[in-house]
C-alpha cells in the first residue's frame, strides 16, 4: 500500500472518530473538538490527492478549510461562551429549547 | 297599447289604496284619529270606480265589451321569462272587485268606531288599505305572478292584522299559523305555474286558456297542474286538510274576520278556481277531487261549529263550511254558481261577523256564549241584524242564502263527472244534512247569544249608528241580495264562465217552500235541543262523549299535523343540524384536522432536541445520498 | 386625469388608501384618535368610492335602449408569468360591485361598531370593502386568486380582535376550511395557465403563459376528464364560500363569533364571490364538466335551501338561525348554477345580490337588538317592537323579503330559478319550494320571538334606543333597495343577461366576442377580435401585451 493509501485510511478514521464524536458525545467543547477533527480529515485527504494529482488545487482548499476553521472556531466557541452564561452548563443535552 | 280613461281609472283602482294605506299608516305619527276616516274614503271611492268600470263592461244587461286591460308597465324580463304588470278586468273581476270594495268600505267605516279607542289605529287603517290593495290585484292581474303578488299580499296583510295585538303571543302565533298554512298552499301556486310555464311558455292567463295553450297541456301536466292550483285555493280558501288556520284566525280584530276572513280573503280560491277553470276541466279527476274536498270540509267544519261556545269560533267554522259549499259548486263545474254563493256569503257573513263584533263590543270584549244571552233586549238592532242574517244562511227562502246555496244543491244534482256519478245520490243527502246543521248552529248561536237572560257580568248596550249602520246595510243586502243579483249576475258572469241552463230556470213557490225545509228543520232542532233540554253540551255527554270530544278538538287535526308533519320535520331539523351539519360535515373538518395532528405529532418524535441526533441524522441522509448517487 | 387611464383600479386603491390613512395615527404613539372622525373619514371613502363607480357607470352606460356597460382595464403584472391586472366591469360585476358599495358603506355606518380600536375598525372595512371589489372585478385568474384569498385578511383579523368569546377557534376553522379549499383552486389555476402555454407556445415562439378568462375560454377545450377534476377544484374552493351543501362547515361558528358589523359584511359579501367565481370563471372554462356536475350541483343546492330552512328552524340562536337561512338562500344560486341557462343563471345573481341586502339588513338590525340585550338566544328576546318601532317596521320588511314576498327582492330570483329548474328538475325545485315554506316558519319565528310578545326575559341596556339618524338612513335604504329591486328588477336582470350568454348545448359560455375584446394575446398572433359584430365600439389604443389601456364599449343586446 502506497503511502497515498495510508493516509486516507489515516483521514477516514480520523473524519469518523469526528463523526461518531460529534454524534455521541454532549459536551459541546467536545462535539466541537470532533468537528475540528473531521475537517481536519478532510484537510488530510485535501493533501493526499494533492499529491496523488500532482496539482496544487487540493492545497488552497485546505488554506481556505483552515481559515473557515479558525472563523468557526472563533463563532462556535462564542456560541458556547454564551450558552454557558445562561444555561451554565456546556451540555447539548440540556439545551434542547429549540424542539418544536 | 293606446290608455284611455277608463284604463287610467282601473289603474287608479288598484293604486289608490296602496297610496291610502301609505298615508294612513303615516297618519299614526301625527293625527290617528284622520287615519280610519281617510282609509275608509279611499275604499268609498275605489267602490264608486269599481261600479263606474262595472257599467263600462255591461250596457243594460247585455255586455258592452269584453274586458278592460291596462298595465303598469313592465316587471321582468329574462330569456324567455317577460312579466309585466298587467290588469284585466272583466265579469268575474268586476264582480270581485264590487265585492271587496263595497264590503270593504263598510268593514271600515264599522271599524273606525270599534278601534277607535286602540293605540295602534293608524297602522290597522294602513294594513286594512293595504289588504283591499292586495286583494285587488289578485282579483285583476292578467299575468299569474300579478296574481301572486296579490295572493301573497293579502296573506302578509292577514298575517299582520291576525297578530294585530302583537303583545300577545298566542295572537302572534295565529298569524304565523295561518301564513304557513297559507305559504303551503302556495306552494302549489308556484308548482303551478312553473308547470303551465313550462309546458306552454306563458303566464298570462288569457293566453293561458287559450285554445292553443289547452292544447298543448297533456293529461299529466293537467292534473298535476290542477290539484296544484286546487291545493293553492285550499290554503287561501281554509278547505280541509288545510283549514286549521281560519279558526285561529279569529284572535284577530272582528272587523278583520268579517272582511278578510270572511267576506273577500278566503274567497280567493274559488275566485282562481274560477279564474283557470280552463284549465281545470282538462282533467275531471281535479274536479271531482274539488267537490268532494268541498264535501268534506262542509261536514267537517259543520259539526265542528255545533260545539263550540265562542261566538267568531262559530261563525269562523261556518265560514269554512260555505267555502265548502262553494268548492262543491267548482267541482261540479258551476263557477258562476259558486261566485253567486261568494256574493251572498260575504253578506250574510260579513252581517253576521260585524254583528258579532257589536255583541263583543257591547258586552266589553267577551266572545264566549255561554255568558251572554238575552241581548235581544239591550241590543235590539244587532239582535235583529243577525236574526235575518241567520234565516240568510241557513237557506230559508226569501233571504240571500237561499238562492245560492239552492243552486249550489242543484248543481250537484246536474253534474255530468264520471267520478262523481256513482256517489251523487249519497253526496246529496251529505249536503242537505250539512244545510240542516248549518241552520242547526246558527240558530242555537242566536239562541244562546240573544234570547233567554243575561248569565254575564259586564252592562251590555246597543253600539253607536256608525257601528249599526254598516250591519244594517248588510242585513238588508242579505234580505233582498240573492234575489235581486239571481238573474243578473248570472247573466252577467256568462262572459266569462258560462252558466248552466237549469240555475237559470224560474222557480215556484213550492221550490221555495220544499227548498227552505232543511233550514228551517235545522232551526227547529237546534231550539228544541237548546232551548228547551238547556244545553246541547250535556245532552252530548249523555250520549257521545266520544263524538263531542272529537268535535270540539276539530278532529284533532291540529295534533294531527303536529304528529305527522310538524313534528317528523323538526326532528330533521335537528338532525340535519346537530348529526350532520355538527357530526358529518364538521366531524369530517375535525377528522381531517386530526389526521393532520397526529402526522405532525409523530415527526415531532424526530425532533429530540439533541445536537447529536440531528448530526447523526444528517449523516445517515448523505450515506443514503451517496448511496443513491454512486 | 388618472380615473381616465385607471378606472377600475382606482376604486379598488381609493379605499386602501383611505384605510392607511385611517390606521396613521394608530401607528403612531397618538392612538386616542377619535372614532367619530375615523368613522366620518371611511364614510366619507366609501362614498367616493360609491359615487366613482357611480359615475363610471353612469358614464359607461349612458347610451340608450339596449346597450349595456361594458368596460376592461388592463395592467401588466408579471408579464413573465402571464399574470395581469384584468379587470372587467360588465353586467354581471356591475350588480355585486354596487352591493359591496353599499353594504360597506352600510357597515360602516351603521353603528353597532366596537368600542376599541376604532381607527382599525374602519381600516380593517375599508381594506375588505377593496378585496371584495378586486374579486368583483378581475377577470385574470391569478388576480382573482389573490384578491380572494387578501380578502379573508381583514375579515379574519377583524373576528380576532373583536369577536366573541370562542373566537380564536372560529377564526382557525375559517381560515383552514377556505384555504384548504383555495388551495386546491391554485393547484388549478397553475395547471390553467400551464396548459395555455402549451397550446400557445407554437404561435408566439416563447412560453407565455395565461391567466385571462377571455384568453383561456379561447383557447381549445380541455378534455372532459382533465375540465372535471380542474373543475372540481374550482367548484370545492367556490363553493366553500358560498356554501355549497357539504361544505359549510365552519358557517354557523364565523357567523357566531364575528362582531355585529363585520358578520353583515361577511354574510352579504363573502359568499357572493363563491356564486360569482362559478358564474365568471367555471362555467366557461369546464363547459363540460359542469354539465356533467349539473344534476349534481341542482341537488345540492335543493338540499340546501330545505336542509338549511329545517337546520334554522330549530336553532335557538338568532346568528345561527341566520347563518342556516343564509344556507338556504344561497342555494337558490347554487340551483341557478346547476342548471345553468340563461334565465336560471340570471335568477341566481339577482337571489345573491337580493340576498346580500336582506341577509346584511337581518344582521345589522337584529344585531343591534341583540347587543340591546347582550343574548343572542331567541328565548331572551321578546315584545321590542314596543320600544323599537322603527326597526320594528324596517325589519318586518326585511323578514318579508327573507321570507320572498312578491315585490320584494327576494321574490324574483327564487322565481326565476325555480322556473328554470322546473323543467329538467321538477323534483329537486319542488324540494326547494318546500324550503320556501319552511322559511316562512323560521322567519317569522324568529321576528315573534325578538319583537313580538311580552317583554325581553333579560334587562334592556339602559342606553338602548330606537334607530335614528344615519342608522336609520341605513335601514331605510335596505328597506328600499329591497323594494326596488322587487319592483323594477328589469334593469339589473337585462345587465346581467348581457354578459349571460348560453350557448345552444344548454351550458354557459362566456361570450367571447365581449371578453376577448382586450386581451394580451392579440399580440401573440391569435387575433381574437375578428369575430367582433360590427357593433361594438371600441374607445382605444391598439395594445400590446406589455401596455396597460382600459377599453369602454357599448354592445348590442342582440349582437
Amino acid at each position: 500500500m502506497s503511502v497515498y493509501g495510508l493516509c486516507i485510511i489515516l483521514s477516514l478514521a480520523l473524519f469518523l472518530i469526528g463523526a461518531v464524536g460529534v454524534c455521541v458525545r454532549r459536551n459541546a467543547i467536545v462535539v466541537f473538538m470532533c468537528i475540528e477533527l473531521m475537517l481536519n480529515a478532510v484537510n488530510i485527504a485535501f493533501v493526499a490527492f494533492s499529491r496523488l494529482h500532482g496539482g496544487l488545487d487540493g492545497q488552497v482548499a485546505v488554506f481556505f478549510v483552515m481559515v473557515i476553521a479558525a472563523a468557526e472556531s472563533a463563532v462556535g466557541l462564542a456560541i458556547i461562551l454564551s450558552v454557558f452564561r445562561s444555561f451554565i452548563s456546556v451540555e447539548t443535552s440540556d439545551v434542547s429549547e429549540l424542539k418544536w | 297599447m293606446v290608455m284611455g280613461n277608463v284604463e287610467n281609472l282601473l289603474l287608479l283602482l288598484v293604486s289608490l289604496p296602496l297610496f291610502g294605506a301609505a298615508v294612513s299608516y303615516a297618519l299614526g305619527l301625527r293625527a290617528r284619529v284622520l287615519s280610519g276616516p281617510l282609509a275608509t274614503l279611499t275604499v268609498a271611492v275605489c267602490f264608486g270606480i269599481a261600479i263606474y268600470l262595472t257599467t263600462e263592461l255591461m250596457v243594460g244587461s247585455s255586455i258592452q265589451r269584453e274586458a278592460i286591460v291596462a298595465s303598469f308597465g313592465s316587471w321582468l324580463s329574462v330569456g324567455n321569462v317577460t312579466l309585466s304588470f298587467d290588469l284585466y278586468f272583466d265579469a268575474l273581476s268586476a264582480v270581485m272587485c264590487l265585492v271587496i270594495t263595497g264590503i270593504g268600505a263598510l268593514i271600515h267605516l264599522y271599524s273606525i268606531q270599534y278601534m277607535a279607542s286602540d293605540e295602534g289605529v293608524a297602522r290597522y287603517f294602513g294594513f286594512l288599505n293595504l289588504f283591499v290593495f292586495s286583494m285587488l290585484l289578485l282579483v285583476l292581474g292578467k299575468n299569474l305572478p300579478v296574481v301572486f303578488i296579490g295572493w301573497e299580499g293579502v296573506g302578509l296583510c292577514s298575517y299582520l292584522l291576525i297578530g294585530f295585538w302583537y303583545k300577545k303571543t298566542e295572537f302572534v302565533l295565529a298569524g304565523q299559523k295561518a301564513f304557513v298554512m297559507n305559504r303551503l298552499g302556495d306552494l302549489g301556486f308556484i308548482i303551478a305555474m312553473a308547470a303551465l310555464f313550462t309546458t306552454t311558455g306563458t303566464l298570462d292567463i288569457v293566453e293561458l286558456t287559450s285554445p292553443e295553450s289547452l292544447a298543448r297541456i297533456g293529461e299529466g301536466v293537467a292534473l298535476l297542474a290542477g290539484l296544484a292550483l286546487f291545493f293553492a285555493a285550499t290554503g287561501k280558501s281554509a278547505q280541509f286538510p288545510l283549514f286549521t288556520w281560519l279558526p285561529d284566525a279569529m284572535a284577530g280584530p272582528t272587523p278583520v274576520s268579517a272582511l278578510i276572513h270572511a267576506a273577500t280573503m278566503v274567497t280567493a280560491g274559488i275566485y282562481l278556481t274560477g279564474r283557470m277553470h280552463p284549465v281545470l276541466e282538462l282533467s275531471p279527476q281535479v274536479l271531482s277531487v274539488i267537490t268532494w274536498t268541498g264535501v268534506i270540509t262542509a261536514f267537517v267544519a259543520a259539526t265542528v261549529a255545533l260545539v263550540q261556545n265562542d261566538i267568531k269560533k262559530v261563525l269562523a267554522y261556518s265560514t269554512v263550511s260555505q267555502l265548502g259549499f262553494m268548492f262543491i259548486a267548482v267541482g261540479c263545474g258551476c263557477y258562476s254558481v259558486a261566485l253567486f254563493h261568494v256574493v251572498t256569503h260575504a253578506f250574510f257573513k260579513a252581517c253576521l261577523f260585524l254583528s258579532a263584533g257589536s255583541v263583543i263590543y257591547g258586552c266589553h270584549h267577551e266572545q264566549d256564549m255561554r255568558r251572554m244571552g238575552g241581548l235581544r233586549k239591550s241590543m235590539p238592532i244587532t239582535a235583529a241584524t243577525y236574526a235575518v242574517a241567520c234565516l240568510a244562511i241557513a237557506g230559508i227562502a226569501p233571504f240571500a242564502g237561499y238562492f245560492s246555496k239552492h243552486a249550489i244543491i242543484d248543481s250537484l244534482a246536474h253534474n255530468s263527472n264520471v267520478y262523481l256519478a256513482p256517489f251523487q245520490g249519497g253526496l246529496q243527502i251529505v249536503v242537505t244534512l250539512i244545510a240542516v246543521m248549518t241552520a242547526g248552529y246558527m240558530a242555537r248561536s242566536f239562541f244562546m247569544t240573544f234570547m233567554g237572560s243575561y248569565r254575564g257580568e259586564a252592562t251590555p248596550h246597543e253600539v253607536p249608528v256608525i257601528m249599526w249602520g254598516p250591519v244594517v246595510v248588510l242585513a238588508i243586502l242579505s234580505c233582498i241580495g240573492g234575489w235581486l243579483l239571481h238573474d243578473t249576475l248570472f247573466s252577467f258572469l256568462d262572459a266569462v264562465v258560462r252558466t248552466p241552463l237549469f240555475i237559470l230556470q224560474h222557480q215556484s213557490l213550492t221550490s221555495y217552500v220544499t227548498g227552505s225545509l232543511p233550514g228551517v228543520l235545522g232551526i227547529v232542532l237546534a231550539y228544541s235541543l237548546l232551548v228547551r233540554v238547556v244545553s246541547l253540551t250535556e245532552k252530548f255527554q249523555s250520549w257521545g262523549w266520544m263524538v263531542q270530544k272529537l268535535w270540539e278538538r276539530k278532529y284533532y287535526l291540529d295534533e294531527l299535523y303536529d304528529v305527522v308533519v310538524v313534528n317528523p320535520l323538526r326532528i330533521t331539523g335537528r338532525f340535519l343540524a346537530v348529526g350532520v351539519s355538527q357530526g358529518l360535515v364538521e366531524g369530517f373538518g375535525r377528522g381531517v384536522a386530526f389526521f393532520v395532528q397526529a402526522l405532525g405529532e409523530l415527526a415531532r418524535r424526530t425532533t429530540t432536541g439533541l445536537v447529536g441526533g440531528y448530526a447523526l441524522y444528517m449523516l445517515l441522509a448523505i450515506a443514503v445520498l451517496i448511496g443513491i448517487l454512486v | 386625469m388618472i380615473f381616465e387611464s385607471m378606472p377600475l383600479s382606482s376604486i379598488l386603491l381609493i379605499p386602501v388608501i383611505g384605510a392607511l390613512i385611517c390606521l396613521g395615527p394608530w401607528f403612531t404613539k397618538e392612538r386616542d384618535v377619535s372614532g367619530r372622525l375615523c368613522k366620518g373619514w371611511a364614510i366619507f371613502v366609501a362614498c367616493l368610492v360609491t359615487a366613482l363607480l357611480g359615475a363610471i357607470v353612469s358614464s359607461s352606460a349612458a347610451g340608450t335602449g339596449d346597450s349595456f356597460l361594458y368596460l376592461e382595464e388592463y395592467h401588466p403584472w408579471m408579464p413573465s408569468l402571464g399574470a395581469s391586472f384584468h379587470f372587467t366591469l360588465d353586467g354581471l360585476s356591475v350588480g355585486f360591485c354596487a352591493m359591496t358599495c353599499l353594504i360597506s358603506l352600510a357597515v360602516i355606518c351603521w353603528s353597532s361598531a366596537p368600542s376599541k380600536h376604532r381607527a382599525a375598525w374602519y381600516a380593517m372595512l375599508l381594506f375588505a370593502m377593496s378585496a371584495v371589489l378586486g374579486s368583483f372585478l378581475a377577470t385574470d385568474l391569478v388576480a382573482f386568486y389573490v384578491f380572494y384569498e387578501l380578502m379573508l385578511l381583514p375579515v379574519l383579523a377583524g373576528i380576532a380582535i373583536w369577536g366573541g368569546d370562542d373566537r380564536k377557534r372560529a377564526v382557525f376553522k375559517f381560515l383552514m376550511y377556505t384555504l384548504s379549499g383555495s388551495v386546491l383552486m391554485l393547484v388549478a389555476i397553475v395547471y390553467l395557465g400551464w396548459q395555455s402555454s402549451q397550446i400557445l407556445q407554437p404561435h408566439s415562439g416563447v412560453t407565455d403563459f395565461a391567466f385571462t378568462i377571455s384568453t383561456l375560454t379561447s383557447l381549445p377545450t380541455l378534455t372532459t376528464n382533465v375540465q372535471v377534476v380542474l373543475c372540481a377544484a374550482f367548484l370545492v374552493a367556490l363553493g366553500l364560500k358560498i356554501p355549497i351543501v357539504p361544505l359549510h362547515g365552519w358557517l354557523v361558528d364565523t357567523y357566531r363569533q364575528a362582531p355585529v358589523g363585520l358578520v353583515a359584511f361577511i354574510a352579504a359579501l363573502l359568499g357572493k364571490v363563491g356564486v360569482y367565481g362559478i358564474i365568471r370563471f367555471v362555467l366557461p372554462l369546464f363547459p363540460d364538466a359542469m354539465s356533467i356536475f349539473g344534476p349534481f350541483i341542482v341537488a345540492l343546492g335543493a338540499v340546501g335551501v330545505a336542509g338549511g330552512a329545517l337546520m334554522a328552524w330549530v336553532q335557538r340562536d338568532v346568528r345561527s338561525m341566520l347563518a342556516y337561512s343564509s344556507l338556504s338562500h344561497l342555494g337558490f344560486c347554487v340551483i341557478g348554477i346547476g342548471v345553468a341557462t340563461t334565465v336560471s343563471i340570471s335568477g341566481a345573481v339577482f337571489q345573491a345580490i337580493s340576498h346580500g341586502f336582506v341577509t346584511g339588513g337581518l344582521f345589522l338590525a337584529f344585531g343591534r337588538l341583540a347587543q340591546a340585550i347582550d343574548s343572542d338566544n331567541l328565548d331572551d328576546f321578546g315584545g321590542l317592537a314596543d320600544r323599537f318601532p322603527v326597526m320594528a317596521f324596517f325589519t318586518m320588511i326585511l323578514t318579508v323579503a327573507a321570507v320572498a314576498l312578491p315585490l320584494t327582492s327576494g321574490f324574483v330570483g327564487e322565481f326565476l330559478v325555480l322556473m328554470s329548474a322546473w323543467q329538467r328538475y321538477p323534483g329537486w325545485a319542488v324540494l326547494s319550494g318546500v324550503g320556501i315554506v319552511i322559511g316562512a316558519v323560521y322567519m317569522l319565528r324568529a321576528y315573534r320571538s325578538i319583537l313580538f310578545g311580552e317583554g325581553p326575559r333579560l334587562m334592556l341596556r339602559s342606553n338602548s334606543a330606537d334607530v335614528r339618524g344615519l342608522d336609520l338612513t341605513v335601514l331605510a335604504s335596505f328597506a328600499v333597495m329591497v323594494f326596488a329591486m322587487g319592483i323594477a328588477p328589469s334593469r339589473l336582470l337585462s345587465a346581467i343577461e348581457s354578459s349571460v350568454v348560453v350557448g345552444q348545448g344548454g351550458v354557459l359560455k362566456a361570450d367571447r366576442a365581449r371578453l376577448g375584446s382586450l386581451d394580451p394575446v392579440v399580440a401573440t398572433g391569435i387575433d381574437l377580435r375578428s369575430g367582433f359584430p360590427g357593433a361594438v365600439k371600441l374607445k382605444f389604443a391598439p395594445l400590446g401585451s406589455a401596455q396597460s389601456g382600459v377599453v369602454t364599449a357599448k354592445i348590442d343586446k342582440k349582437g
